[in-house]
């Protein structure tokens, strides 16, 4: 991957560690699974197991970024994209296994369209600018 | 001249100074937080929170067409609708915290800011002014293409507007 490409990834990924670890924490009295998650400040909310897939998400796209694995870098978009979709379809449901919302709706989608759009989009050709 | 002539070839920030940069990267982050945030209170399947408001076009009219599409359209379907402002609201915090395909995003924004000025802007206690505020601050990301300064645009568009496929050059003129 180029430079500027790893370093977006690298941010996005950072973003998501401390999301993960943030909402993670602020739901640790929670059950894993809990429908409704923890309200992190005004944005989003996560439950348990919401707040650490972020964070594991967050380590896996970076990892990939820095080994040159973009395919890594598109499992990881995919999952997010995978949760958000859970998450559109799941909310106010017993089935909500993230405990997001519709904020945590567009969390999960800006980090799995970035993740995935870094991944698969072609490189400049030489000589363009 | 330099950064003149690689902003005419379509692949540069729009800002010349980093100052500039931040500021359109500052007012694109800010304006995608409002749409994130404001998506939590949508919820399916009922959606009773956007039907309270969106009814206020029908109670509280602003403009004839609109209360009689709303009345007759909308609020009878809300569940469709209801779905529909969630995804496009959530979007639109994505696209534009990311700044991808920002000025297409942008457009959208302004189409939504308007639509719900339709709704509440003669509800009672309503400021109008944040609506015409929504509308000004999505013009200025369009206008200054924000996604370039800071954006995901910025990375990925030179290799939109190189490619084969009229699909992503069609992006990058998006962005």
């Amino acid at each position: 991957m180029m430079q500027a490409r790893t370093r977006a990834v690298v941010t996005l990924g950072i973003v998501a560690i401390v999301a993960g670890i943030a909402a993670a924490v602020n739901a640790r009295d929670q059950s894993l699974f809990a429908n409704a998650g923890q309200q992190l400040g005004g944005l989003f909310a996560f439950n348990l197991f919401g707040g650490i897939l972020t964070a594991v998400l967050g380590v896996a796209a970076i990892l990939g970024a820095r080994a040159g694995r973009r395919e890594v870098v598109t499992i990881a978009g995919a999952i997010f994209l995978l949760g958000a979709a859970i998450t559109l379809l799941r909310t106010a449901t017993t089935l909500n296994f993230l405990g997001g919302h519709g904020a945590t709706l567009s969390f999960l989608l800006m980090m799995g369209v970035g993740l995935v759009a870094l991944a698969i989009s072609p490189e400049a050709k030489a000589g363009s600018a | 001249m330099e950064t003149d002539t690689v902003n005419r070839a379509g692949v540069g920030p729009p800002m010349d100074t980093r100052l500039g940069r931040s500021g359109v990267a500052f007012l694109r982050i800010v304006f995608g937080l409002l749409w994130l945030t404001n998506a939590s209170w949508k919820v399916p399947p009922d959606f009773d929170g956007l039907r309270h408001f969106t009814s206020f076009a029908v109670s509280h009219p602003v403009f004839g067409p609109y209360k009689v599409i709303v009345e007759h359209v909308v609020l009878p379907h809300m569940t469709f609708f209801g779905y529909l402002t969630l995804v496009t609201e959530a979007a639109l915090g994505a696209f534009l915290l990311l700044g991808l395909v920002t000025r297409f995003w942008a457009v959208v924004g302004i189409v939504q800011a308007g639509a719900i000025g339709l709704s509440v802007l003669n509800a009672p206690g309503e400021w109008s002014w944040s609506y015409y505020m929504m509308i000004a601050g999505m013009v200025a990301i369009w206008a200054t293409a924000a996604g370039r300064a800071y954006g995901l645009d910025a990375v990925l568009r030179p290799g939109w507007l190189s490619s084969d496929s009229p699909w992503l050059r069609f992006l990058g003129r998006l962005s």
